[in-house]
């Protein structure tokens, strides 16, 4: 650009210099010649410029193009936030999942009329891996039969202690476990 | 002309293809507050002597807030006539350059057709030529100023985009993109760069030559440059469709290849969740969907409002620069009755190297516009292909 900026102001000179000789040179021949001469010097300024643009290193002088390697930082970076509002967001979408899940099979196992399920926990599988990301693991019933259990949280076996209906236990995991494709052992029923 | 409208209108709609504004503000609060607006704000501080003319009291927020609920916030009435009093007030401005010019043209006119009252023609001459270098001084001032106004609004363009660019990746990122986002932000940054850089140091300067070559040459008769700065102005304006054709194309190309990809997994990964988990697998799927839906909202008001301040940002300087076309080509048209070809001439070639300067800025400020068109419609493609 420097080259072509001095072109221009050579250019501009020679033009203003060609109007004063003109308005100084009386008429005649004398005129007609230095039109000619200055006619000359144009064409030698132009292709001077075009010849010191041939010669030049073009890559260094338009190394500030390239504007260097681009900044794998900054990208990183955004990566990174980007990350955290798809982690955040993901975290809402399995709350939003596991509630509405939970809210699911408690009114499937409420149509039992023999057990009373006060309760539903589910456990989801949280890896990234595609196929597995939302995977029910496991879901837990709590029953409550008015604190038949003492308050406390104990799994209801085929041999409880004040076990309600041992065969509407297995019925309610049976139901869950095969409404949602699951095997009995990720069925757990608890009693409180 | 009009083709490239229509077609602007359809690249507007295959890129918003219909947003959904239904969003509770509380949402769009939050999401917000999780995105590092700083930089934009800063950035919008900057331009708001100039963006407070048509929307008072701007701020990035608020005004991402309305679009997300479907409400620009601003009466369109009101714009247009802060852009109309914009204008006219640019106009009287350019007035006292307008009167300079003609008030110059007829003293050159005047000379030029007493030159035989004098006793030698020369004197006369001399004269002529005083007044047109004066003439010239102060239109490649003018020039200069439609020249550092176009050069300013890339430059600030510029700040704003690095300001946006990392909040739109990292919202292309909150909707799934994280392939199109590593894949652009790199690309986009340089090829922003590199056009904004041959634009301010090849592109302007090359037409601003051509402006300076095509007015002397109208001062000595027998020397004329005219080819000359011709060739300097299609040279810069050849390297201007270059630009955009480059920086369209890799644009596209890899943006478009990011999102297909992306696509696809997402494609894969739902398809597995409702295959393998029946039931509950559509009800997973769904929530994603929703929590995705309420991020490419946001992204959509965060991009239409970026959109919204780029069209602002180039409007007023364009306006500016559209008014001294408007004061040259005027002058030139009042000059020519007085007969002085040569003036007339002069100031229509400045019109016209002007007219470059608006063409050469408004296309830098398209492409930026699609920029940022295109990766509002990235997170669009990328939900859009699931």
């Amino acid at each position: 650009m420097e080259t072509l900026q001095n072109l221009v102001r050579e250019l501009v000179i020679l033009i203003i210099l060609a109007v004063f000789l003109e308005l100084l040179l009386p008429h005649g021949d004398l005129r007609r010649y230095v039109r000619m001469v200055l006619g000359l010097l144009i064409i030698v300024a132009v292709l001077q410029a075009g010849v010191s643009f041939w010669n030049r290193d073009l890559a260094v002088d338009l190394s500030w193009v390239s504007l260097g390697p681009p900044d794998q930082a900054a990208t990183a970076e955004i990566i990174r936030e980007g990350e955290r509002l798809w982690q955040m967001g993901q975290a809402r979408a399995m709350n939003e999942y596991e509630e509405g899940l939970a809210r699911q099979i408690k009114a499937l196992a409420g149509l039992n009329p023999d057990l009373r399920v006060s309760e539903v926990r589910v456990r989801l599988e949280g890896g990234a891996e595609a196929g597995n990301l939302g995977r029910l693991e496991e879901v837990i019933l709590v029953l409550d039969e008015d604190g038949a259990w003492g308050g406390e949280e104990v799994p209801v076996t085929g041999q409880p202690i004040a076990a309600p209906d041992p065969q509407a236990v297995d019925r309610l995991r049976g139901l869950v476990a095969d409404f949602y494709g699951l095997s009995p052992e990720q069925v757990t029923i608890v009693g409180r | 002309m009009k083709r490239g409208v229509v077609a602007f209108i359809l690249l507007c709609l295959v890129l918003f293809p219909g947003v959904c504004w239904a969003e509770s503000a509380e949402e769009v609060g939050n999401l917000l507050d999780e995105l590092d607006l700083d930089r934009l704000d800063d950035a919008v501080r900057v331009l708001k002597d100039e963006i407070d003319q048509a929307l008072p009291g701007l701020d990035f927020r608020s005004l991402v807030t309305s679009l997300a609920r479907g409400d620009l916030g601003y009466r369109p009435g009101d714009f247009l006539a802060a852009v109309w009093r914009y204008l006219f007030q640019e106009v009287i401005a350019n007035a006292a350059l307008l009167g300079k010019l003609v008030v110059l043209a007829v003293i050159c006119a005047v000379l030029q057709n007493i030159s035989s009252a004098f006793e030698k023609s020369t004197t006369s001459r001399v004269a002529y030529t005083a007044v047109y270098l004066a003439l010239v001084t102060i239109a490649v001032g003018s020039f200069m100023i439609a020249l550092n106004t176009g050069r300013e609004m890339v430059e600030n363009m510029v700040i704003f985009m690095h300001a946006m660019l990392p909040v739109m990746l990292t919202l292309l990122c909150a909707v799934g993109g994280f392939a199109s986002a590593a894949l652009i932000h790199p690309l986009i940054v340089v090829v922003m760069n590199m056009a904004a850089n041959v634009v301010k140091n090849i592109v302007l300067p090359l037409i601003l030559f051509s402006g300076i070559l095509g007015m002397i040459s109208h001062l000595a008769t027998g020397f004329s440059l005219s080819r000359l700065a011709d060739f300097l102005r299609h040279v810069g304006l050849g390297i201007m469709g270059v630009l955009t054709t480059v920086f369209l194309g890799v644009l596209t190309i890899q943006g478009v290849a990011g999102s297909v990809t992306e696509g696809i997994a997402f494609r894969t990964a739902k398809y597995a969740s409702q295959a393998f988990l029946p039931i509950v697998g559509k009800m997973f799927s769904d929530a994603m969907e929703m929590i995705v839906g309420s991020s490419l909202l946001i992204k959509n008001a965060v991009g239409l409002a970026g959109l919204l301040l780029i069209f602002l940002m180039a409007l007023f300087p364009l306006l500016k620069i559209i008014v001294i076309v408007f004061v040259y080509k005027l002058a030139a048209a009042l000059v020519q009755p007085l007969g002085e070809a040569r003036l007339s001439d002069c100031l229509n070639t400045l019109g016209n190297s002007i007219i470059a300067v608006f063409a050469v800025v408004a296309t830098t400020a398209l492409l930026f516009f699609f920029a940022l068109a295109l990766m509002i419609g990235l997170g669009n493609l990328t939900v859009m292909l699931r």
